[in-house]
């Protein structure tokens, strides 16, 4: 029983702009540095394995498709170990805010508002990243649509205005140092995506057999954006000023002279800002749900204002100066990074086959009840609850899912007695849902129904 | 309650919009408009910057008979500081984002511009897309003191001459702050810098007098190409080497050139279009350079008697033009290759993407191989048009 | 005591006011189950602390520090392994 449902379409937009995020900014400096002048040829490896890894986390939920990553991980290994791995996950998804945060304050410092202090950037950011997650992953996803399509349009504009000045000549000599850098600027690139995160998200999918084709979908659009962003900083700046400028595609932005006196450089940074802003969210949504499943509470957006607070601690406190952070980031933090894109899913697959074989396990408690008596029961709830239309849909795909594999596969279905209904209160409001958490199934078997009360 | 509590919230997230902290009023900037790199005779860099008085340069109602422009000039042992300097006699912040020109002394040149360029490139005010000029024996303080007629502002007069000539003139190109950047940084080309000279004296031409005639006694003028190597100016190429520099790298424009007809007068050919393909070859262990050159051009004007209207004219010009040019860029050749030894062609960039692993033996000396290498000619000149009327106006013999 | 701590305790205060009026409420599943209030608090209290800390300049260590103990030598590693003749 999820309350807040992302459409595929939002699922697609919000890949996108979390693609776009940080990357479009640092990638192209970084793939120059390693990779040269075959830097492109590098984002376009490192975009291919991102979305080989999305069929590798498809495996894994499609089991679980109720659960977030930190359910999946506490039905696998059991919860003792999967409450520590879990504070590990939410420790990743917390230094990502913290990170994606300061690399704002950071932008925004260097290159628009010298004079300000990182901190009043920060905060401000962070306060509407707050709001947004409290207002819940489904806001944050229409936002994401309503937003896109100026995205889309301001980088339609950079490649158009710059054709004109690029020379594909630099994109010579192809394969000058062989293909080892291109392959470790494709690895630096494929793990600073964490595209891990979405995860967390994959329960909130309304049709979550489309997930995969959704996820795909926006890492093709948001790697193509990106090749296209790294080539022409190639093209036009030439290889040795894009290692040169930590911003590079922002200096990219600042060529573009339309008739000559209008400047367009204002417009990148308010396309990353945007798409920095709903990684950011992202994760911190992410990090917020890791802690509360980890936890056992219910609503995670309890938590969202003191850990708010801890966010801009350590947003400041995580590197020192620029040159630490370019230092970092690429090398220790993509090989962190790996352990939770790439180690443990592969990990928990394996160990959820050896350990339940063909059926995914953790079973509620009030199990003993046989496939033929849930749906009755299913039915039955669907006639006390009130409405959200989630029950139906949840039939639906439970129904699609046992097809498809003769499991059931359900977790949190919603076992809980009509008694614990407390709130009459009929505010369908969608859009400012409270919403519960659904924890794994195997230490819990109540689940209080949807509160629906509107944030006043 | 909340409802209250939450509109005060967004409404106060505006605030921050207007990003007041760091807000700089339009009247407290000191707009600078040109910018002068100097270096002192004790190695500390002289700046000055040419700043906009602008309530002078819009006067609407007749001017208050002050120039213009001032210029503030300081002196520091790193840019920043002579900069910060500077602040000292400035009434208003000064405030770099809007730079025309970029001078730079020709001692500064000589000695070397990595220093002063990263102050340029690495400071976040200044953009990329102005010209950089050299002083010819000259300090860039004078240059920007010369009031110019026409445009108020001599900053902005210099660029658009500059961008102008480039156009029409082949002597003369525009080099950009950014491209000079890449010419410095890359390893397969040294970069070149437009000149520009003075003619008369800086300090009658600081006077407002100095536009008050026709013809102004003091002004500016562009003239030939530097040649750098590395960051430092080795030498100076003439009006023809540069105008051969410009051709040969397909920049030829409008420019105009002349041929020599049979009885010994001229024909003018002005250049449409000109491309030109720099080419190398490996032979064994050297490799052979070559340049492509394709011409498409009109005469402009006949000062000479040859039929205009026969084949074999059209086709002897082409040739003729053919040769000229070849000499003009032969004698570039040989200035630039043989006697200042270095590749502002950009030969060797064309060696690294073809030829990468014999780039990789030479890369390092590659100016003193190219100073050895065969450059062939490939010249190929077509004229199209005549202009309006075909043949010369042959006055009759009345009798 | 310096303004920045101020702000911070404003800050919290605030936060404190907000999580009462809109999450712990009567309405709202029971006023938070202790759980919640725990954690909450909790967060809260290291929130407020670590700020404190950092605007007194304490505590300044990177957490990242860890990281970079565990994955130094493997990302050295690879680096060199990756960058050829640079």
């Amino acid at each position: 029983m999820i309350e807040e449902r992302i459409g595929v379409r939002q699922l697609t937009i919000l890949v996108i702009h979390f693609m776009l995020g940080t990357s479009i900014l640092i990638a192209p400096s970084n793939l120059a540095f390693v990779a040269k002048q075959d830097g492109w040829i590098a984002c376009m490896l490192g975009i291919l394995i991102v979305a080989v890894s999305v069929f590798l986390y498809d495996a894994l939920a499609r089991r679980y498709p109720k659960l977030t990553f930190t359910g999946i991980i506490e039905v696998i290994v059991g919860k003792w170990i999967g409450k520590l791995i879990s504070l590990l996950l939410f420790a990743y998804l917390f230094l990502l805010t913290a990170f994606l945060v300061r690399v704002a304050g950071n932008f925004i410092a260097t290159q628009i508002l010298p004079e300000t202090p990182i901190e009043a950037v920060s905060i401000i950011l962070l306060a509407v990243i707050v709001a947004a997650v409290g207002y819940g992953i489904e806001t944050i996803a229409r936002a994401s649509e309503m937003l896109f399509f100026p995205v889309l349009i301001l980088l339609a504009l950079l490649v158009l205005f710059l054709l004109p000045e690029s020379k594909p000549t630099n994109l010579l000599p192809i394969l000058e140092r062989g293909p080892k850098p291109i392959m470790l600027s494709a690895f630096y690139l494929f793990t600073l995506q964490e595209v891990a995160v979405f995860l967390m998200l994959y329960p909130n999918v309304s049709k979550p057999e489309k997930t995969r084709l959704a996820m795909l979908k926006g890492i093709m659009v948001g790697g193509i954006a990106l090749t296209l962003t790294t080539t022409f900083c190639l093209m036009v700046l030439g290889t040795e000023l894009t290692e040169r400028n930590i911003f590079a595609s922002y200096s990219l932005a600042k060529k573009i002279s339309v008739a000559q006196f209008l400047r367009v450089d204002a417009f990148m940074a308010i396309i990353w800002l945007i798409a920095l802003f709903f990684k950011a969210a992202i994760s911190y949504y992410g990090a917020s749900v890791a802690l509360a499943e980890t936890l056992g509470i219910r609503r995670y957006r309890v938590l969202i204002l003191p850990l708010g607070m801890l966010v801009m601690w350590l947003s400041i406190i995580v590197y020192q100066n620029i040159v630490e952070f370019l230092n970092f980031t690429p090398a220790i933090w993509s090989l962190f990074c790996i352990c939770f894109v790439i180690v443990l899913p592969m990990l928990l697959i394996v160990i959820d086959r050896l350990r339940f074989g063909s059926k995914p396990g953790g079973q509620p408690k009030t199990a003993g009840k046989s496939q033929e008596q849930q749906p009755a029961e299913q039915a039955q709830q669907t006639n006390d609850q009130d409405q959200n239309g989630d029950q139906t849909q949840d039939r639906q795909i439970q129904d699609l899912l046992t097809d498809d594999q003769g499991q059931a596969g359900e977790q949190d279905q919603q076992t809980d007695n009509q008694g614990q209904a407390s709130t009459p209160d009929a505010g369908q409001d969608k859009a400012a849902d409270q919403e519960q958490l659904n924890i794994n199934g195997s230490n819990n078997d109540h689940m209080p129904p949807p509160t629906t009360q509107p944030l006043q | 309650m909340f409802l209250l509590l939450k509109m005060v919230f967004v409404i106060s997230l505006l605030i921050p919009l207007a990003g007041c902290w760091g807000r700089l009023e339009l009247n407290d900037m000191a707009i600078t408009m040109g910018l002068g790199l100097d270096l002192a005779d004790d190695n500390s860099y002289i700046v000055s910057i040419q700043v906009v008085d602008a309530g002078e340069a819009s006067a609407t109602k007749g001017s208050l008979g002050r120039s213009p422009v001032v210029i503030y000039s300081s002196k520091g042992k790193t840019i920043a500081e002579a900069m910060q300097r500077m602040t000292a006699s400035s009434p208003r912040t000064i405030y770099n984002s809007h730079l025309r020109i970029l001078i730079i002394g020709e001692k500064l040149a000589r000695h070397g511009v990595r220093e002063v360029l990263d102050y340029v490139s690495r400071d976040r005010q200044f953009r990329t897309d102005f010209p950089v000029v050299i002083a010819k024996n000259d300090m860039a303080n004078s240059t920007l003191k010369l009031l110019t007629p026409i445009e108020s502002i001599p900053a902005i007069q210099m660029m658009r001459a500059l961008q102008n000539s480039e156009k029409h003139w082949a002597p003369t190109i525009a080099i950009h702050f950014d491209e000079l950047i890449q010419g410095l940084i890359a390893k397969g080309r040294q970069p070149v810098v437009t000149g520009v000279v003075m003619i008369g004296n800086a300090e009658a031409g600081s006077n407002r007098s100095n536009i008050q005639t026709t013809s102004p006694k003091n002004r500016l003028k562009f003239t030939g190409l530097s040649v750098f190597r590395k960051d430092r100016l080795i030498g100076w190429m003439t009006e023809e080497e540069s105008r051969g520099f410009n051709i040969a790298m397909g920049k030829a424009y409008r420019g105009t050139g002349n041929v020599g007809c049979d009885d010994g007068d001229k024909v003018a050919l002005e250049v449409q279009e000109s491309s030109s393909k720099l080419g190398s070859k490996l032979r064994g262990d050297k490799v052979d350079l070559s340049i492509d050159l394709k011409i498409e051009a009109n005469v402009e004007e006949v000062a000479c008697s040859m039929p205009m209207t026969k084949d074999e004219t059209i086709r002897e010009l082409e040739k003729r033009a053919e040769a000229t040019l070849r000499r003009i860029i032969e004698k570039t050749l040989e200035r630039v290759q043989h006697e200042m030894k270095s590749d502002i062609f950009g030969f060797g960039e064309q060696v690294h993407r073809h030829y990468p692993k014999y780039w990789k033996k030479v890369s390092n000396d590659w100016d003193m191989h190219f100073a050895e290498a065969q450059v062939k000619l490939n010249i190929d000149v077509k004229i199209r048009l005549l202009g309006t009327v075909t043949n010369v106006i042959e006055p009759e013999d009345t009798q | 005591m310096p303004l920045s701590i101020v702000w911070i305790i404003i800050i919290a205060g605030i936060v404190i006011g907000i999580q009462r009026g809109m999450l712990f409420n009567k309405p709202n599943a029971n006023k938070g189950s202790t759980g919640e209030k725990i954690a909450f608090y909790t967060l809260l209290v290291l929130g407020v602390g670590l700020n404190i800390a950092l605007f007194k300049d304490w505590l300044m260590v990177s957490p990242l520090n860890v990281l970079r103990m565990m994955f130094g030598p493997a990302a050295e590693a690879i680096a060199q392994w990756g960058m050829v003749g640079k």
